[in-house]
């Protein structure tokens, strides 16, 4: 028979073990409630109600989240102002990307990479409408603005501009299309396409 | 004998007798139904150097074991005549969607044979096994719409009939025949008016009976609906989307927040449409504005489209301004059938912006030239009518061969303008073949003999001919290269195959592609990424071969081959992978009989290797290589700074080209030097009847 401290002993991990799950859960909850509206859960949200976690222990209670076997859809990225997490059930991946940099107010950075990632894996060139579309949902003066700022960057020379024939204007990343590939295809997916549907 | 699938039984009309008989649908069982039936019924019963326009070619609506069933996107009506358009009028199809093939089946029908001519304007009633040849007086000379609602009236709301307009009527060779509203099929409306036949009407309550266990049947059905795409199967969303790994601005699949149905009462919102939520499936493709632009959401009452379709890609347009031409302001169309008219305006849009195609004045011009076209009956020839009129008019040849009272009397001024009121008279003058401008319902082989266009006219890619034959360019070298130069060169008229372009159209990423093109092709070598070809191998003629074998049995099954096959889904969990074996389980489940994927796809290359024969029969010649299989030189000749097969370019190598025939001359088991099935083939084929009478004309490889 255990005595009355070993039982109360167990008793305590039993609570604390509760408390635990009970915390990730709370953790959880949050992360999916927010991304089920698509939005980003910040590192910083978990210090304020209904986590009301210490800042001491933020990183440690993520670090727990994330091993937990059923909450494998939680992804967690570092961005530029914060920590983000999001529920891969309800925002894919290179979404929340977005999202982050949005979030970030990196603008910039958001046009470039995906403009190479479109030129990289699609491949094609990218109609720079595109980002006064959501999610973007950049104003007519932002997109001229953050488009001047590439060519101020050593490190995004790659990013190319290419006009179809009615005008339409198209960026491209000559580190995974050549210009001749990118120019033929920003003249099909603006002009030619449309004429043979 | 009872069938399922099936309904067992075709009608034969005879319209100069006014013989109606039965026959058995099962004999024609090989060759599946459809196109299959079709081709079969040309080739035992029409003698090649007929003319379409003669009593002695028939015309073949008929549908498959899969129509009627519930099949998502099993509403395709085929028919197969002589084409008037073709130089050697050979053997074509045309189909098309909405509901008919559909009611003929619950008539009890699998296909109507119509033969003869009849001694004055008839259309034939089909209720069930009450059939009988009406007299057509009184809608002979009205428009598509107008036949359409009268017939409907008289037979009730629930039949469906299939008609031609004044085109048809007057034999123009760009004549179509429609059922509903705008559910065309292009090339065969002059037959019918050379019969004396302006529609047929179907109505039935029957049922179209399934082998399988019907839990069984619904479960492939479910599995089915989690791999649909959008429009085109296209798997990726149009945009950025919360759940989309993957987007791609041309896809079809428009659906997202904030995106309405705008002219609905009170208005439907798209939505996300998350590819899990399999009830949102109708509301992925919001045609009107994929097709017209942002400008036509406030216009959008609904999409339609085909029984048992859950895509929907006809937008059903509410245009108020189209009424100050006259007409409805209700439209519906889809892709192509908007576009067309739009092309015809060669001087543009009166308020043509830069982007000029996605104005208001774009939208009703398409509107109204749809309704134009529809209610005539006219054909496009796949978009060819605007670039033949464009080179005529470019170079001078109307003023030269228009009489000059004619030509004054033609309102320049409006086309100059953009002004769409040009369309009207236009139209009207092609349909009722008024003076010499009507030719250009000829069709591009015809028109260009009788005005003696140039050889630029062939030659420049601007006009769009892919074949000496008078066909465009559809899906062709701009799609996967050899992949979609050598498919368009194997039909009688634009190749009207999907089955490539829906696959590198889908959205996915190159390498994703040719890593599934591999799993099916044999090599991700299969497909190359877009305008960066290499040369021909053999798995680009595995694709070639896949794709015309499976767009030939979704005619026959009958099958829309603008969503079918499912090569791939917008499942990421599967890894975007489809199930190409879904044709031949929903097979083998309505009819009883167990059919591999193999056995299906053997069915295929019966069905077109018939089509081939009956071909080279009505050519007159077994040399295909050199006198069906062609391609115009701009195809070979564009871009002349550039050499084939670097990076940029889509301009074919015409050495590498003769090679993609050879090789698909050899997937399909054809003499590689001619192009010609071999005895062997015909006989593994199952048709050694075909080889027999191929030999004795001389046609049969040696």
């Amino acid at each position: 028979m255990n005595s009355n401290k070993e039982q109360q002993g167990h008793l305590k991990d039993a609570v604390e073990q509760v408390e635990e799950k009970e915390i990730l859960e709370i953790l959880y909850e949050i992360i999916a409630e927010n991304s089920r509206e698509i939005k980003l859960t910040k590192r910083s949200d978990f210090l304020e109600e209904p986590a009301s976690l210490q800042e001491e222990e933020v990183e440690e209670k993520i670090n727990e989240l994330m091993d937990v076997k059923d909450y494998q859809d939680i992804i967690r990225i570092k961005g530029k102002k914060d920590d983000y997490l999001f529920s891969e059930e309800y925002i894919d991946k290179n979404y929340g990307e977005i999202l982050i940099k949005l979030e970030d107010n990196d603008l910039l950075t958001l046009m470039v990479d995906t403009v190479r990632r479109e030129s990289k894996i699609y491949p094609r060139p990218t109609d720079i409408r595109l980002f006064k579309k959501a999610p973007f949902n950049f104003t007519a003066d932002t997109l001229e603005k953050v488009k001047g700022e590439l060519q101020k960057h050593e490190e995004f020379q790659d990013i190319k501009e290419q006009k179809a024939s009615n005008g339409a204007v198209y960026l491209y990343s000559d580190k995974f299309l050549q210009h001749k590939q990118a120019k033929s295809l920003t003249e099909w997916v603006e002009v030619l396409q449309r004429q043979m549907p | 004998m009872a069938t399922t699938g099936w309904t067992g039984k075709i009608l034969r009309v005879n319209l100069s007798s006014g013989s109606i008989t039965t026959e058995d649908t099962l004999k024609y069982k090989e060759f599946i139904g459809g196109m299959g039936i079709g081709y079969k019924v040309m080739w035992d019963e029409v003698p090649e150097g007929t003319h379409p326009f003669d009593p002695e070619n028939k015309i073949i609506f008929a549908a498959g074991p899969l129509t009627g069933t519930g099949v998502p996107c099993s509403g395709r009506t085929n028919i197969t005549s002589l084409l008037p358009t073709n130089p050697y009028h050979a053997i074509s199809d045309s189909h098309m969607g909405g509901h008919f093939s559909v009611r003929m089946k619950y008539g009890g029908w699998d296909g109507i044979i119509i033969e003869g001519k009849a001694s004055k304007p008839v259309w034939l009633r089909i209720e069930n096994d009450d059939v009988t040849i009406e007299d057509a007086s009184h809608v002979w000379g009205k428009g598509i719409f107008e036949t359409n609602a009268v017939l409907t009236e008289e037979m009730g709301k629930e039949a469906v009939v299939a008609a031609i307009g004044q085109a048809g009527e007057n034999l123009v060779n760009m004549s179509v025949i429609i059922n509903g509203a705008s559910h065309s099929a292009g090339g065969h409306g002059g037959v019918l008016g050379s019969k004396n036949l302006k529609a047929i009407g179907v109505n039935g309550n029957q049922s179209v009976g399934i082998a399988a266990d019907r839990k069984e049947w619904l479960e492939l059905d479910k599995y089915m609906m989690s791999l649909i795409g959008a429009n085109n199967q296209h798997v990726v969303p149009n945009a950025p989307q919360p759940w989309a790994e993957y987007h791609n601005p041309g896809s079809r699949w428009t659906g997202k927040k904030d995106l309405y149905w705008g002219a609905a009462n009170p208005p439907v919102e798209t939505g996300e449409c998350d590819p899990k939520d399999m009830n949102s499936v109708g509301l992925r493709t919001q045609k009107a504005v994929f097709d017209h632009g942002e400008v036509a959401e406030k216009h959008t009452v609904r999409m339609g489209g085909c029984h048992s379709c859950p895509v929907r890609c006809h937008s059903q347009l509410h245009i108020p301004k189209l009424e100050e031409y006259g007409y409805s302001a209700n439209v519906t169309n889809t892709c192509v059938g908007y576009f067309s008219p739009g092309a015809v305006m060669i001087n543009g849009i009166y308020d043509q912006d830069e982007d000029n195609t996605r104005t208001e004045g774009a939208m009703i011009t398409r509107g109204l030239g749809a309704q134009l076209a529809d209610d005539y009956g006219m054909w496009c020839n796949y978009m060819q009518l605007g670039r033949d009129f464009l080179y005529a008019y470019e170079n001078g040849i109307l003023e030269k061969v228009l009489p000059e009272e004619e030509y004054n009397s033609i309102e320049w001024d409006l086309l100059e303008a953009g002004d769409p009121k040009f369309l009207v008279d236009f139209y009207r003058r092609l349909a009722y073949k008024e003076g010499e401008l009507s030719h250009l319902g000829d069709s591009a082989y015809w028109i260009a003999k009788r005005w003696d266009f140039g050889d630029d006219y062939w030659n420049d890619a601007k006009y769009g001919l892919w074949s000496p034959l008078g066909f465009p360019r559809h899906h062709s070298n701009e799609t996967a290269g050899q992949v979609g130069a050598v498919i368009s060169c194997m039909f009688n008229r634009d190749a009207q195959c999907h089955t490539h372009i829906n696959f590198t159209g889908s959205g996915l990423p190159i390498d994703l592609q040719r890593e599934i093109a591999g799993e099916i092709w044999g090599s991700p070598e299969a497909l190359d990424p877009p305008a960066d070809y290499t040369p021909m191998n053999e798995y680009k003629a595995k694709f070639a071969k896949f794709s015309i074998i499976r767009n030939i049995l979704h005619d026959s099954l009958t099958l829309c081959n603008w969503m079918w096959p499912m090569v791939l889904s917008p499942l990421k969990e599967r890894g975007y992978r489809g199930d190409t074996s879904l044709e031949a389980k929903f097979f083998s489940m309505a009819t009883g009989y167990e059919t591999s994927e193999e056995e299906l796809d053997l069915a295929g290359e019966r069905i077109f290797t018939l089509h081939r024969a009956m071909t080279m029969k009505q050519m007159g010649t077994m040399d295909m290589r050199n006198k069906h299989d062609l391609m115009t030189d701009w195809i070979f000749d564009a871009d002349p700074e550039e050499e084939p097969f670097t990076p940029g370019t889509v301009k074919m190598d015409r050495e590498d080209m003769e090679l993609a025939k050879t090789l698909l001359y050899k997937e399909m088991g054809w003499d590689e030097t001619t192009g010609a099935p071999t005895r062997a083939t015909l006989e593994r084929l199952g048709m050694g009847y075909v080889a027999d009478e191929l030999e004795e004309k001389g046609f049969l490889p040696g």
